[in-house]
């Protein structure tokens, strides 16, 4: 995986949630800036 | 005189027996279930058509998950309205540990704030592990008279309106790490749609687009044979594998945008299950094979 610059990490279920959370804010702005955001 | 089961504290007292017998006996069956799980082939849903990186993270994964628990890991890719079908398929399964779900973040954090879903990912999925992470690499056409992003974003402050990036897909993080940045920084780029990843990089090269930022195996190849010029990652932390190019954050303070890859299974799926899993995949990305 490391050959395409992707890193292989194994997780907790709980700190796979975690990072959806902390993806949350940052991809909802981006969402927006991009006038993606559904009416 | 009253029979003593039908005194009304002791017909609770068995009642309360009775349910907690019961509830030992789904608990004691559940585990069971776990212990014996799999004996029949699993399916791992893949919400993307084939061939994509995460179609080929979930065969990779599937395959040493097969060799784990010994029975067939069985991906299937169910791609169509940006991951919805697939996630809804997955949703509506049952959570018995033989379906999976193999996705990207963006089903999560992109694809329910673009779509009214018929599911809610985040309640009707449980993770099990995560397995890939990626950072987006921000490259320019060679051409471009910038060495660095605190010059990107001068020149760009200095030519509004004529910077094209390539976006490989509505949503997709080749669309929403420049939109991102632009919004951040206040400048005037231009999105230029392209159906695949491929178009956009030769448009790229030859200069039809001058910048594309999005996942760094998207464009690994273009910057290693010198066709496009690479100013920095969207990583926390420089990467190991480049460690001569900087991050976007030390420009742009608290920039940082990451996609990654995981497993999940239906919500109540039972824990042991998802315990075991998560296990598993943990060991196979530590596996030498796999990292390399």
């Amino acid at each position: 995986m490391s050959g395409l610059s992707v890193d292989a990490v194994g997780s907790t279920p709980e700190e796979l949630a975690a990072a959806i959370e902390a993806d949350l804010p940052i991809y909802r702005a981006a969402v927006e800036a991009a006038g993606l955001m559904r009416k | 005189m009253r029979r003593c089961s039908s005194h009304p504290l002791l017909h609770a007292a068995i009642l309360m027996s009775r349910l907690l017998s019961a509830v030992a006996l789904v608990a004691g069956a559940t585990t069971t279930h776990a212990q014996e799980w799999p004996t029949h082939p699993v399916k791992v849903v893949v919400p993307y058509g084939p061939g994509g990186i995460a179609d080929v993270f979930g065969r990779i994964t599937a395959d040493r998950l097969t060799k784990v628990f010994g029975k067939p890991f069985v991906v299937e890719s169910r791609g169509g309205a940006g991951g919805a079908i697939g996630t809804e398929y997955v949703v509506r399964s049952p959570p018995d540990g033989y379906t999976l779900y193999f996705a990207g973040g963006g089903q999560f954090s992109v694809v329910p704030q673009m779509q009214k879903l018929p599911y809610d990912p985040i309640k009707d999925l449980a993770p099990v592990s995560m397995v890939t992470v990626n950072g987006m690499a921000f490259a320019v056409n060679n051409d471009l008279p910038v060495q660095s992003i605190r010059e990107f974003i001068d020149y760009a402050r200095a030519n509004p309106g004529k910077i094209n990036y390539g976006a490989t897909g509505l949503g997709a993080s080749s669309h929403l790490a420049p939109a991102a940045f632009a919004a951040r920084e206040r400048l005037d780029l231009v999105v230029v749609p392209y159906t695949a990843t491929p178009p956009s990089i030769v448009a790229l090269i030859n200069g039809t687009i001058q910048l594309f930022f999005g996942n760094v195996s998207d464009i690994v190849g273009s910057v290693q044979a010198g066709k496009v010029r690479l100013l920095a990652f969207s990583t926390e932390k420089r990467l190991p594998q480049f460690p001569d190019i900087p991050t976007v954050s030390e420009t742009v303070p608290k920039f940082v945008m990451t996609g990654w890859n995981g497993y999940f299974a239906p919500a109540g799926t039972p824990r042991p299950i998802i315990d075991r899993l998560a296990e598993a995949i943990a060991a196979v990305c530590r596996d030498p094979e796999v990292i390399s």
